[in-house]
C-alpha cells in the first residue's frame, strides 16, 4: 500500500500538486494520501478529483478569489488585532475559502483514502480525520494557531495539524501504508528581533525537529527547495511551475523507486 | 557498558536536582566510570555545584533557590496561563531581545554561585545548550561560568548569547538511558492568540520529551504542583525520590 504524506506549509502546499503530477506520469495511484493543513486541502481536492490538473485550477482560483477579498486586510500575526482578539480571523471568513473548495463533499465520496490531520486542544495529540463532511475536516486541519480562530470535530477545539504532525507519515503507518512517499519542503527559520519573534524562532526548530522524526519514516522523499512565506498566497503559481522542474528532475528515479 | 542519565531543565526548580545527585552517590552509581550525566538549563547548576563543590553545593543551591526565583522570574512560577500572559505582555511591547545586557545579567548570577572551573571533556557532566545560528544541540566545555551564561538563558526573560539559549527550551530532554524530568504542564483554556501559539509551542516541546522518553530504558517524571513549586526542601527530596527510582529501574 502506498501512502503519500503532503506537508503542512501555506502557500508552499501547491508544490504538492508537482509530487501528484510526477505520480500521474509515472502511472502511479497513492493508495492513500495524508495531509495536514495546507497538505489536507491538496490531498482533499486530490481525493475528490482525481486529477493534478484539476487540484491546481480549483485550489488555484479559490485562492485569486480569497486574495481580492483579502486585498484590505493588514498583515497577520504581527498586527495588534492580535492580542485582543481569540485569533486574527474569524472561521466565517476563513470558512468561506474551504466552501467554495469542496461544498458539500463528503469523505465517503473521494477517489483516493484521505487522513486529515488535526491537533486537538485538549489531549495535546494529533487527531485523524477521515469521515464526514471534508470542508470541516480541512478547515480543522487549517487553524493555524495565533492566526485563525480553533474550530470544532467531535465536540473538541481543534488547530492546525501542522503542530504536532506537519507531514503526517505516522499517521500513514498506523493506517497501513507499507511504502510512504513525503512531498516535503524547505524549513525556513525565521530571524528574531523582538522576545516575541525570539519564540517564534525557536518554535520553528522545534518543527524541524518533529518534520526530521517524520520524514525518518518515509521511504522516498520529494524535498522542494522554496524560500517563500508561507502567507505569500500570491506566488502560488511560482511555486507550482519551481516544484514541477524540480519534481520531475527526480522523476526517473521515483519510478526506479516505485516499480522496484 | 555506559549509563547515560539525563534531566531536563526548563524551569528554575531543577536546582533541586542536587537530591537526585545524593540518591546516585548513595548507591554508588556515581563512583562509574562509564556514567555520564547529561543536563540542559537549569539542571546543569546543581550538576556543576556537585562536581566541583561538593561538601556545601546543597547549602549554596538551597540560599541560591530564594534568589533565582527573584531572578527568573518568568519561569518562577511555571504555569501556561502565566507564561501566556507574559508572552501577551512581550507581544504588545515589541521587547528586543538585547544580547549585551542578557550576557551581563547572566554573568552577575554565575560569578556569585558558580566556582570559577573548568569543564573538561572527560569529566562526568555534560552541559547542553542548543546553537540557534546553527540550529544543534552541543555539549559545552571550559570555564564553567562561562558554559553556564550559555546554556541557561530562555527565551522570555533572555536574548541568546553568542546565538547559544537553553536547550531545554527547544529540544526538551537530552536523550539517556534513564530520563528524570519535572512534568509541570497542566491543560489550560486557551482564550487569546498568544495562548493558542504558546499551547502550540509547548505541545510540541512535549511531543519531543515523549520521543525521548519512549527510546530511554526508564524515566522518571516528578509532578509539582502549588506550594510545593516553592519550598527546595521538598523539590530535592522529591529529586532524591525520584532518583532512587530510576536506580532500581535502570540499574
Amino acid at each position: 500500500m502506498v501512502g503519500l504524506a503532503l506537508q503542512a506549509g501555506g502557500v508552499k502546499g501547491f508544490s504538492h500538486i508537482a509530487t501528484l503530477k510526477v505520480f500521474e506520469e509515472c502511472n502511479v495511484k497513492p493508495d492513500v494520501i495524508s495531509g495536514s493543513s495546507a497538505g489536507s486541502i491538496v490531498g482533499a481536492s486530490y481525493a475528490l478529483h482525481g486529477s493534478s490538473e484539476i487540484a491546481y485550477k480549483v485550489f488555484a482560483e479559490t485562492v485569486r478569489k480569497f486574495l481580492k477579498k483579502q486585498r484590505t486586510k493588514p498583515e497577520p500575526i504581527m498586527n495588534l488585532e492580535m492580542v485582543i482578539k481569540d485569533a486574527l480571523y474569524s472561521l466565517d471568513e476563513f470558512y468561506q475559502f474551504f466552501k467554495e473548495m469542496f461544498g458539500k463533499k463528503k469523505f465517503s465520496e473521494l477517489k483516493t483514502k484521505l487522513l486529515v490531520v488535526a491537533f486537538d486542544i485538549e489531549t495535546w495529540k494529533s487527531f485523524v480525520i477521515d469521515e464526514g463532511y471534508l470542508v470541516d475536516a480541512v478547515l480543522a486541519s487549517c487553524t493555524v494557531p495565533g492566526v485563525f480562530e480553533p474550530t470544532y470535530i467531535a465536540g473538541v477545539r481543534m488547530l492546525d495539524g501542522g503542530v504536532l504532525s506537519p507531514i503526517p507519515t505516522f499517521e500513514l503507518k498506523d493506517y497501513g501504508a507499507d511504502t510512504i512517499v513525503a512531498s516535503a519542503f524547505e524549513e525556513l527559520i525565521p530571524p528574531y528581533a523582538t522576545h516575541m519573534e525570539l519564540m517564534l524562532t525557536v518554535d520553528a526548530v522545534k518543527e524541524s525537529y518533529i518534520v526530521q522524526n517524520e520524514l525518518s519514516e518515509a521511504d522516498f522523499t520529494f524535498f522542494y527547495p522554496i524560500s517563500v512565506n508561507w502567507q505569500d498566497f500570491a506566488k502560488y503559481e511560482e511555486v507550482y511551475k519551481n516544484a514541477l522542474i524540480v519534481a520531475r528532475r527526480v522523476k526517473d528515479e521515483f519510478e526506479n523507486f516505485i516499480r522496484r | 557498558m555506559s549509563l547515560r542519565i539525563s534531566l531536563g531543565g526548563d524551569i528554575p526548580h531543577y536546582l533541586g536536582a542536587i537530591g537526585l545527585l545524593n540518591a546516585l552517590s548513595e548507591k554508588k552509581v556515581t563512583e562509574r566510570e562509564d556514567l555520564e550525566i547529561h543536563c540542559s538549563g537549569f539542571s546543569c547548576i546543581p550538576l556543576i555545584l556537585w562536581t566541583y563543590q561538593r561538601n556545601n553545593s546543597y547549602s549554596i543551591l538551597s540560599t541560591m533557590w530564594g534568589e533565582a526565583s527573584k531572578f527568573f522570574k518568568g519561569i518562577s512560577k511555571p504555569s501556561l496561563p502565566d507564561i501566556g500572559k507574559d508572552i501577551l505582555l512581550l507581544y504588545k511591547m515589541q521587547k528586543k531581545v538585547d544580547l549585551e545586557s542578557s550576557r551581563q545579567k547572566l554573568s552577575e548570577f554565575v560569578e556569585k554561585w558558580i566556582p570559577n572551573v573548568e569543564i573538561e571533556e572527560h569529566d562526568k557532566i555534560k552541559i547542553h545548550a542548543f546553537n540557534l545560528d546553527k540550529k544543534q544541540n552541543e555539549i559545552l566545555y571550559g570555564n564553567a561560568r562561562e558554559v553556564l551564561i550559555h546554556a541557561l538563558p530562555y527565551p522570555i526573560d533572555f536574548a541568546p548569547v553568542d546565538g547559544y539559549i537553553s536547550s531545554s527550551w527547544v529540544v526538551g530532554i537530552p536523550e539517556g538511558d534513564g530520563i528524570i524530568y519535572i512534568d509541570w504542564y497542566v491543560p489550560f483554556e486557551p482564550r487569546r492568540a498568544t495562548d493558542f501559539l504558546l499551547m502550540a509551542t509547548f505541545a510540541r516541546t512535549s511531543s519531543l520529551i515523549k520521543r525521548v522518553t519512549e527510546k530511554a530504558k526508564a524515566t522518571v517524571s516528578i509532578r509539582l504542583s502549588g506550594s510545593a513549586f516553592t519550598d527546595f526542601r521538598y523539590v530535592s527530596n522529591r529529586f532524591y525520590l525520584a532518583g532512587k527510582e530510576l536506580i532500581e529501574k535502570c540499574l
